[in-house]
């Protein structure tokens, strides 16, 4: 049922943290959010160095909790920062935006049905 | 859970951290989370973790930077560093190892994965713990041990005292390797004023060869103190040594005796190289090569403690050295040599001290290069006895405590006359006396001239004039050594000692078994001072004592010994 996340790797989250992993699932909630707010006004402020390190943190958290369609957009999000390849970011934040979009509905999904 | 091992979770990414720590946590560690670089930093030294998983990229303070702090605040224990990072570019994997990283860890984070990793890291840090209480035992163990070996280098140096080196007729050169010295140099004067000198080479060096010269020293002293003879110090030494050297270790020794009032020198060579003799006057070398094995090899009745005897004139030089002189290596490897050695006795200008020569050659040849053994070169010049000085009184603060009138017969038959040398005995007995022990070295010297007349003249009829030239010299030794083996007969020793306050007399009495001779003529005054050798035992004798008179055939002699000490 789940298209975003990995649910192989979601099953040993939740083997894992036991009674936390509803805690998990909305630290990660509140967080992608913030994350990615900050990654959007970075470059609207044409900050890449923060794009990098918010897109770098997003990536690591995303592919933590298994969503690894969103933590390669964010890896190249990322690296297309850190090279300064300004043309190619806007659709990428996109890219990111929408995906960030589908896994968090996702783990909305399983949060509210703990 | 005491026993857990501390760890320390820093990670800015909350939800990353709450993974991490409760992976951590659920096999079977203590977890303390950090939430930044200076958090992290804070935490450590407040809980002193025993392992970090720490985040490269931290707002504030990077990764980089706070394992830098955390290594260098750790000193010398191990704490592990895990870099969480999916950092993938060389670089940046390069300033992690740079930073003191000791693994890395990507995400997704993997249970078994970080699992293995931190068994592997406790495994070493507990490697490395080990081997720092090691060292730090070694250290201690080293430092103790150092301790130990100065007190005992001073117990050494005390009991290995080197006795007589400081006459002006000595020359040496001790250089030992180690703290402790595997080359021992001894010398003494026996009541009779010959200095006793003793050199050996033990088998290694450092404190294995230096422990066998506490027992040397002991024996040489106490045995050359008392008067025993070479022969009689040798036996002793290598019995002792062959009873508490391990298998395979033995000490090379020359040991020599010099007789500054005839001018001789008696000596026992085994296993050092030769001494070399140097005669100014005839510019010429002899070699005093050895002829036996090295102390503590055979047992007592296998061990041969003949000695020979040589004639040295005033100025002439015996200089004895150990094997680390001659295997001395110069830096291409090349040895000193023995040939070398004799060259520079030979070739050094008369006047040039040959001593000083050979020592400053030596260091020369060694140049920069390691030394291998210890190194002790002596040199001994037979000087005029009046030259030697006189000994020092042992034992005169007494308390005056001892026998006072007294009289002793003692008589050797042949098998004790082979066998043994009376003199420390019958001085023993003597110096009971307490008046008598201000002249030890005179009575020691009179008994050693009567018992010499009385079994090389009376017993065994040797001609004493044989030893005025040099080659009569050496045969009138081996004549004596003859004469022993086929003795018969006796010689007998009485005292009567007379004492009243510090006046007194010693009567000494020796009679041998043998035919006498004609002392009305013998002993007139021509043929006293007829030679350097012959009769000037009797010459010696007169000398010390108030009287001397020869009594029947002239096989009995009777001297008086007497004083009046005024304090």
């Amino acid at each position: 049922m789940n298209e975003h996340l990995n649910s192989e790797l979601i099953h040993e989250l939740k083997e894992l943290m036991e009674d936390e992993f509803s805690l998990l699932l909305e630290t990660y909630l509140q967080e992608s959010e913030k994350q990615f707010t900050n990654a959007r006004s970075a470059w609207e402020e044409q900050d890449l160095d923060a794009l990098m390190r918010f897109a770098h943190s997003l990536k690591g958290s995303s592919s933590n909790i298994g969503a690894e369609r969103l933590s390669s957009l964010c890896g190249r999000l990322e690296s297309g920062a850190k090279q300064s390849e300004r043309e190619g970011l806007p659709d990428l934040l996109a890219e990111v935006a929408a995906e960030l979009a589908d896994v968090r509905n996702e783990v909305q999904a399983m949060h509210s049905g703990l | 859970m005491n026993d857990a091992i501390r760890v320390l979770v820093a990670d800015d990414n909350d939800m990353d951290r709450m993974l991490l720590s409760t992976i951590v946590r659920k096999e079977g560690y203590e977890v303390e989370v950090a939430v930044d670089g200076l958090d992290a930093l804070k935490k450590f030294e407040e809980y002193e973790p025993q392992m970090v998983l720490l985040d490269a990229l931290m707002p504030g303070m990077d990764g980089f930077e706070v394992a830098h702090h955390i290594k260098s605040s750790a000193g010398d224990a191990f704490v592990p560093i895990i870099f969480l990072t999916s950092l993938t570019e060389a670089g940046e994997l390069a300033r992690c190892v740079d930073a003191g990283g000791d693994d890395f860890l990507s995400k997704p984070y993997n249970r078994i994965i970080l699992k293995a990793k931190l068994e592997a890291l406790e495994r070493v840090r507990m490697l490395h713990s080990t081997m720092q209480s090691q060292r730090d035992e070694i250290t201690r163990h080293h430092a103790h041990l150092v301790q130990e070996q100065q007190a005992a280098k001073a117990v050494f140096d005390n009991v290995a005292h080197t006795g007589s080196l400081n006459a002006p007729f000595i020359k040496h050169l001790i250089s030992p390797l180690a703290v402790f010295n595997g080359d021992v140099l001894l010398s003494t004067r026996n009541p009779a004023g010959d200095l006793y000198l003793l050199l050996g080479d033990f088998t290694g060096h450092g404190l294995t060869a230096a422990i066998g010269a506490m027992p040397l020293a002991e024996i040489f002293y106490g045995m050359a103190n008392k008067g025993f003879g070479l022969g009689d110090i040798l036996r002793e030494s290598n019995r002792k040594l062959r009873t508490i050297l391990p298998q395979g270790y033995f000490c090379c020794a020359m040991i020599v005796s010099f007789n500054f009032n005839k001018g001789t020198v008696e000596y026992w060579n085994g296993g050092l190289p030769p001494g070399v003799l140097l005669r100014g006057a005839f510019d010429e070398l002899a070699h005093l090569s050895s002829t036996h094995l090295p102390l503590g090899i055979f047992d007592n009745d296998r061990f041969d403690d003949s000695t020979k005897i040589v004639e040295m004139s005033q100025g002439d030089k015996l200089l004895m050295c150990t094997d680390g002189v001659i295997e001395a290596r110069d830096e291409a490897g090349e040895q000193f040599g023995f040939d070398r050695f004799d060259q520079i006795v030979q070739s050094t200008p008369g006047g040039d001290s040959v001593f000083d020569a050979l020592k400053s050659r030596v260091y020369e040849h060694m140049g920069q290069s390691g030394r291998e053994d210890d190194i002790t070169l002596v040199e001994i010049t037979m000087v005029a006895e009046h030259e030697v000085g006189s000994l020092e009184p042992d034992g005169v603060e007494d308390s005056g405590i001892g026998s006072e009138d007294w009289k002793l017969v003692y008589e050797l038959g042949p098998r004790s006359l082979r066998a043994s040398n009376p003199l420390p005995l019958l001085q023993h007995v003597v110096m009971e006396a307490p008046q008598l022990r201000r002249h030890a070295g005179e009575i020691y010297t009179v008994l050693a001239e009567l018992y010499s007349n009385s079994l090389e003249h009376g017993l065994m009829g040797l001609d004493s004039s044989l030893k005025s030239s040099a080659s009569g010299f050496a045969e009138y030794y081996q004549a004596r050594a003859r004469a022993l083996d086929n003795l018969e007969g006796f010689v007998r020793f009485e005292f009567a000692c007379r004492i009243d306050g510090a006046a007194g007399d010693l009567v000494i009495n020796v009679v041998d078994s043998g035919p006498g001779f004609d002392f009305a003529t013998r002993l007139d005054e021509k043929s006293m001072h007829d030679t350097a050798y012959h009769g000037r035992g009797v010459r010696l004798l007169k000398s010390l004592c108030q009287s001397l008179e020869y009594k029947g055939k002239g096989n009995e002699v009777e001297v008086v010994f007497a004083w009046c000490d005024v304090e």
